[in-house]
């Protein structure tokens, strides 16, 4: 399966989605006007990785400084994707990254946690001063 | 397209140093993000107020046309303003025409949100969120406005102003501080 990589900007973040490596990583901000449309080509890769996946488990890291609504429904819409695998007895882990002081990006994770109904692993960062 | 003189004449004032009209793009909200970022008041925030601070205006950039439904004509075309106070605060009006008949529904959710504990809006917004994924839609059906009501902690200044033709000048005033 074909990684793909789509490269930050300053309204979209940075998708690197590695079958063979097994690297699933979304990092940077997300605000972009039409969350839907930017992440419709990750989506469809979640879909086709998800119907195809073999492996014992996943990864996928998630660090994000800023998102919008639509974001977080489109990352939400890309986690149910990747989590329907559980079902076939793959373990999903969602490991969210945020800034040690930063509550807020810390509670959007524990909401979309707790929407998806699945357990996040949370890892706190110190950006260098 | 909304008269820019008109709306000059409702909204602009000595205090106002930064004004748009048009539609609201990628580029508009990159340039406007950058723009308070830019400031070296910004700068001296520590990084989470930084972030709630942008969330607050990127969601009130993007929410403004989605919570005014479509209009022929005349064509909508939303208005930002950026006031700066001497309090170290500063304003971000983000405007759009709507259909006055609109008004009532659109100000009950606003009265709803502004009356909400912050608990209730973090309900209010899973629950929203929850419908919007299971629906497929792609309309954020009023979680901007939440989202903007948590980033600000408190209640959303809004104001509709009568124009004529059955529409109606729809704003919302953000007031930031920097201090």
């Amino acid at each position: 399966m074909e990684t793909l990589h789509i490269h930050h900007t300053k309204t979209t973040p940075s998708i690197f989605f590695d079958a063979t490596k097994g690297e699933f990583r979304i990092t940077g901000r997300s605000i972009p006007a039409d969350a839907t449309v930017f992440f419709a080509s990750a989506d469809k890769w979640a879909e086709t990785f998800a119907a195809t996946f073999s492996g014992d488990f996943m990864t996928i890291e998630i660090m994000l400084d800023h998102l919008n609504t639509g974001s977080v429904r489109s990352i939400l819409t890309i986690l149910t994707r990747f989590l329907r695998m559980k079902s076939r007895g793959i373990k999903i882990i969602v490991d969210w990254h945020y800034e040690v002081e930063d509550e807020d990006i810390r509670d959007k994770g524990e909401e979309m946690s707790l929407i998806l109904e699945h357990p996040f692993k949370f890892t706190s960062f110190k950006y260098p001063e | 397209m909304i008269p820019e003189l008109e709306i000059k004449d409702l909204l602009v004032d000595s205090q106002t140093d930064w004004f748009y009209l048009g539609e609201i793009d990628e580029d508009l909200i990159s340039s406007f993000v950058a723009l308070i970022e830019n400031r070296s008041d910004f700068l001296l925030l520590p990084r989470p107020s930084r972030r709630r601070l942008v969330s607050a205006v990127v969601e009130c950039l993007q929410n403004i046309q989605n919570n005014t439904p479509a209009i022929s004509k005349p064509q909508a075309g939303s208005v930002v303003f950026m006031k700066q106070f001497a309090s170290g605060e500063f304003g971000v009006t983000c405007g759009n025409l709507m259909q006055t008949s609109q008004v009532d529904v659109l100000q009950k959710k606003l009265d709803r949100i502004n009356s909400s504990e912050p608990e209730e809006l973090r309900d209010m917004y899973m629950k929203q969120m929850e419908i919007s994924l299971n629906s497929g839609s792609r309309t954020n059906a009023g979680l901007g406005l939440l989202e903007i009501a948590r980033a600000i902690n408190g209640p959303i200044k809004y104001k509709f102003l009568p124009q004529e033709g059955g529409l109606t000048f729809f704003s919302i005033e953000l007031l930031l501080a920097l201090n």
